[in-house]
């Protein structure tokens, strides 16, 4: 009935879909899980008051890849977090620019901007300038990002999403131009250059929590409470696994490859 | 003490460009030794037969072609060696590019396009593309970049799907990546996939290694050298390990110097 | 509508893709959907492109005005270098002296010019960061110069002990950091695309 080999994804994933489900049904009906304080999330109003003080804009990247990819749940994450800056530069009439890299994501952060911003009431102050293509050439979008944040002076720098080798480039350039900045990503090995140089960095899944923390939506707080579930269920198959593999058995191990 | 935590950017950076520089002009010829992630890249291409047909995705960008582009030459290099044919592809509209200047070298050496070796071309849509190639080829190649009808070329007889390549090699400096390939290919086919992708990659690609789910891993400008020196011809990438080497002893440097600097003030500050 | 056809057609889009993967020995045929979505996901990224395309050119175009823009020669220059390139593409072909020439001597070395810009944003970020403020910072200093000299040819002269820790480093806790944190990474993506796939995150329709 499964296709050989798939087996025990299979099951891993119905179980995860399983979670996902009774925790979103639990947080429907008012047992919201306990979500800990992420600092660079808080942080992000900080930043963008700062921005505003300075009276210099927010400079935004929702990562880099397309949103048919496989980083597109990270896209996604960004794009939720877009659309709790642009809601606040919309609040505080702050400019905002957005670096977009990937051409399918360019219209849909446009109608994020756009729709943050006719939710605060100040749908006249949308500036073609608030979302911008840059380019899907690497380097290309990392110099072009560059620019606007030297030139422009911005006082935030917000980079949430896939990135790849332009990390460093975008981070310190940010350092350089006195940018108060926060960064997240998957990548684990784009992590440590955000880590170095960023003043505050969404490590792993505190990105895709972002959203859900910032909405405070109990449907999207369940689904977070299911992941820890998920991470549950794989540190017991690392122990067990590690434990019997050790002993000569390998029950587990097969179970895994079935 | 201060002004050592407190150089000005511009001082390292002419500091950096003269370590690097140096040892291209006046080599220094430090060893280095073949890592069991390049030395198991180079027995899984060596263990093929002459007559057997190899993948190449050429997925990296310009960007990242300094770093990435000699591996894939090496290889390239190694496989022609043995006589094995070798199908080019790429998921990145610069892919197609190089591996046309790759065959264009090949060609002046007396190699046969469209026998010992193709290019396929370009193809959009990242993982759902290589999805769809590995599924049908011909489907999402019915030509290949010299107008060819790619089930008429003699190097395409027998290959259907991305499971009729004795060998698949990616090179790759983001999206797609060895993650793309297992997934797609790998899992489905259980083709034996080796990947050269840019150095900050290597660590990231270190537990499909381990797991045995790539077969041998090219990690950077260090990793094609290291392929040349494993074929006994050392070529540019094995020029630039000096100034590799450089470039790394003065990063050490600054940061080293930073830290005297820092501490020494803790200190002082401490001390009143 | 509006809303309801889209996300009518993620799901069943993700769904058939999802049943293919997992469950394609009870229908047997759901290989050649799956197929064709696929293949429709390629031809849709390709106008895609021409989409980012005409955004780039209608951004660019309002840049140059000499009373908006002081550096009004810099959005001219992009589109100069877009149109010779695009246009020798598609009017003489990718193998052709032009275009051969302007990929080879102009887009081939920028592109690879840039990426060794990046040397020096990480060599003033080491120097700036890199400081031994506490015990973590100080593990990740060491770590950090252990594996830059370990990892080029100048380590193996200072000992064969230092690409040794080095490689050890890489292997066992460096790998256990990576491993954990694309665990969880990939169990958000799981949640993510569910909640994408049944409607509840529509942040690719544009937000709510």
């Amino acid at each position: 009935m499964i296709t050989a080999g798939k087996i025990s994804t299979f099951l891993m994933f119905v179980l995860m879909i399983v979670s996902i489900e009774i925790m979103m049904s639990r947080a429907k009906r008012g047992h919201l899980p306990y979500v800990r304080r992420i600092a660079g999330i808080e942080a992000m109003e900080e930043a963008v008051g700062r921005a505003t003080e300075l009276g210099t804009p927010v400079f935004y990247v929702p990562g880099r890849t397309e949103i048919n990819t496989a980083g597109a749940a990270q896209t996604m994450a960004g794009l939720e977090i877009l659309s709790y800056v642009s809601e606040l530069t919309a609040k505080y009439g702050t400019e905002l620019r957005t670096a977009i890299a990937a051409p399918n994501v360019q219209p849909v952060a446009e109608e994020i901007v756009r729709q943050s911003y006719i939710k605060q009431g100040k749908a006249e102050a949308i500036k073609p300038e608030f979302v911008q293509f840059l380019s899907n050439e690497q380097f290309a979008f990392a110099a072009a990002c560059l620019d606007i944040m030297h030139r422009e002076r911005v006082g935030a720098a917000i980079m949430v999403g896939e990135f790849q080798a332009e990390t460093m480039m975008l981070v310190e350039g940010a350092a350089q131009a006195n940018a108060i900045t926060i960064c997240g990503t998957s990548r684990t090995f784009q992590i440590p250059f955000f880590v170095a140089a960023a003043d505050y960095v969404l490590i792993g899944e505190e990105m895709f929590a972002g959203g859900a923390y910032l909405s405070k939506d109990p449907v999207k707080l369940g689904s977070i409470a299911a992941q820890d579930i998920g991470k549950f269920v794989g540190t017991a198959f690392i122990i067990i696994g590690a434990i019997l593999f050790t002993m000569g058995n390998k029950t587990l191990l097969n179970f895994i490859k079935m | 003490m201060r002004a050592l935590g407190n150089v000005d950017r511009r001082i390292l950076y002419v500091v950096l460009i003269l370590a690097v520089l140096y040892p291209l002009i006046r080599p220094l010829g430090l060893p280095f030794r073949v890592s069991d992630w390049t030395l198991n890249f180079y027995k899984a291409v060596d263990k093929m037969q002459a007559g057997e047909t190899m993948l190449m995705s050429i997925d990296y960008s310009v960007s990242g072609g300094p770093d990435v582009h000699p591996q894939a030459q090496a290889v390239f290099k190694h496989a022609l060696s043995k006589k094995v044919k070798v199908v080019f592809v790429a998921f990145v509209t610069e892919g197609v590019e190089f591996a046309n200047q790759m065959i264009a070298v090949a060609e002046k050496d007396g190699g046969k396009y469209g026998e010992d070796f193709a290019n396929l071309g370009f193809v959009p849509g990242v993982e759902v593309a290589i999805s769809a190639f590995a599924q049908d080829i011909l489907k999402v190649y019915p030509k290949d970049v010299r107008g060819n009808v790619t089930a008429d070329l003699p190097i395409m007889k027998g290959i259907k799907t991305a499971g009729d390549f004795k060998l698949i090699t990616e090179y790759a400096t983001g999206i797609p990546g060895p993650a793309e390939w297992i997934r797609q290919v790998q899992t489905r086919y259980k083709v034996p996939i080796a990947c050269g992708v840019v150095t900050v990659m290597g660590p990231q690609n270190e537990p499909y290694y381990q797991s045995g789910q790539i077969v041998g891993l090219l990690s950077g400008l260090r990793s094609a050298a290291e392929y040349e020196i494993a074929m006994k011809m050392p070529g540019a990438a094995t020029a630039a390990m000096d100034a590799q080497s450089m470039g790394h002893v003065a990063i050490v440097l600054f940061v080293v110097l930073g830290n005297i600097a820092y501490l020494s003030e803790k200190g002082k500050k401490g001390g009143r | 509508m509006r809303r309801e056809v889209p996300l009518a057609i993620a799901f069943v889009t993700g769904a058939m893709i999802l049943f293919e993967y997992f469950l394609q020995p009870l229908w047997k045929d759901s290989k050649i959907w799956a197929q064709m979505l696929q293949n429709w996901g390629t031809v849709v990224s390709g106008f895609a492109m021409g989409l980012a395309a005409m955004n780039l050119i209608t951004v660019n175009l309002r840049r140059m005005d000499p009373k908006r823009n002081v550096e009004w020669y810099n959005p001219l220059i992009l589109l100069l270098g877009m149109a010779a390139m695009a246009g020798s593409g598609v009017f003489l072909g990718t193998r052709s002296a032009p275009w051969q020439f302007l990929f080879k001597n102009i887009f081939q070395p920028l592109g690879s010019a840039m990426f060794a810009l990046m040397i020096f944003f990480i060599a003033s970020a080491a120097q700036r960061a890199f400081r031994a403020r506490n015990l973590e910072a100080v593990v990740l200093l060491v770590s950090g110069i252990i594996v830059m000299l370990g990892r080029a040819p100048i380590g193996e002269l200072i000992g064969l002990w230092l690409p040794a820790w080095a490689d050890w480093l890489v292997k066992v806790p460096s790998l256990a950091g990576n491993r954990a944190v694309m665990m969880g990474a990939a169990l958000g993506m799981v949640a993510t695309a569910f909640r994408a796939l049944v409607g509840i995150d529509r942040a690719y329709l544009g937000g709510e």
